[in-house]
């Protein structure tokens, strides 16, 4: 009965702190690079990419037939880029106030999602303790 | 991709920073600097800066970290200042200065500051991430 108790929720919501933190590292690269000219800022649309990650998913195992191939990495998730490119400041199209606030934004998101999946555990070990008693 | 590799990305924006700052320093030392190595009065330096990708071949994510491209000198002209009892004074009397700018370099310093403090405020918010992860591993 274990898919009963980790059911979906458990899935998606790993899938959620994983988009979260491919979305983190965009932002974390676009204000490293904040004092580079033409240096346009890419974000990830969280959305899109759940949808296409969450659809994409198929249990089929891959595997190598050959030492020599190239290793398998995850290279199928398919990350959709937000279309906000930013506005031109005369110098590139990053805007500070904007990357910082994202980057706030989705460190909250981040811990709201870790903490439901904390929850949920804690749920799930109430259950097995009986409530506790 | 992982975390570690994030904070190099930081890393290599904050890096990056400091040393326009050290440049910047360099500039406003040398504002009344008249003679350099080449027998011309100091000219201002300044930072190119440029995005490379990472060259991680796991990943699957097309981050870009800062490197310093390179140093150049600016080609404003030297300013000209009337004092003809200078020694450096030509035979009009004017004395060539440096086309330093204190102003121009303050404010460059309070960007290089701000971009400086905001890669401090994203190494903090993935510290933060990093520990809000482990705690998955103690309940």
């Amino acid at each position: 009965m274990a898919e009963g108790i980790f059911n979906r929720v458990f899935n998606i919501l790993e899938k959620m702190i994983g988009v979260s933190r491919i979305r983190h590292s965009y932002i974390v690269s676009n204000i490293a690079n904040l004092e580079t000219p033409r240096y346009r800022p890419k974000d990830v649309d969280f959305k899109q990419t759940l949808i296409g990650i969450l659809q994409d998913q198929k249990d089929i195992d891959l595997r190598r037939t050959d030492p020599v191939h190239f290793k398998l990495s995850n290279s199928s998730v398919p990350i959709r880029l937000s279309e906000d490119k930013g506005k031109w400041n005369g110098y590139n199209w990053i805007n500070i106030d904007k990357e910082i606030s994202r980057l706030i934004e989705n460190n909250l998101n981040y811990r709201i999602y870790v903490d439901t999946l904390l929850k949920k555990i804690t749920l799930i070990k109430e259950v097995i303790k009986e409530g506790g008693r | 991709m992982n975390y570690m590799d994030l904070l190099k990305v930081i890393n290599s924006g904050m890096y990056a920073q400091r040393k326009r700052i050290d440049l910047i320093a360099t500039n406003l030392a040398n504002m009344e600097t008249l003679k350099t190595e080449k027998g011309m009065p100091y000219r201002r330096k300044m930072m190119i800066m440029k995005s490379e990708p990472m060259d991680d071949f796991d990943s699957i994510l097309s981050l870009e970290m800062v490197k310093i491209d390179e140093i150049v000198e600016d080609k404003t002209p030297f300013k000209r200042v009337y004092q003809p009892s200078h020694p450096y004074a030509d035979k009009d009397g004017y004395v060539l200065k440096p086309n330093v700018d204190p102003i121009v370099e303050i404010t460059n310093l309070m960007i290089s500051r701000t971009a400086y403090e905001a890669n401090v405020t994203a190494f903090k918010i993935t510290k933060e991430m990093i520990l809000k992860a482990l705690e998955m591993g103690s309940k």
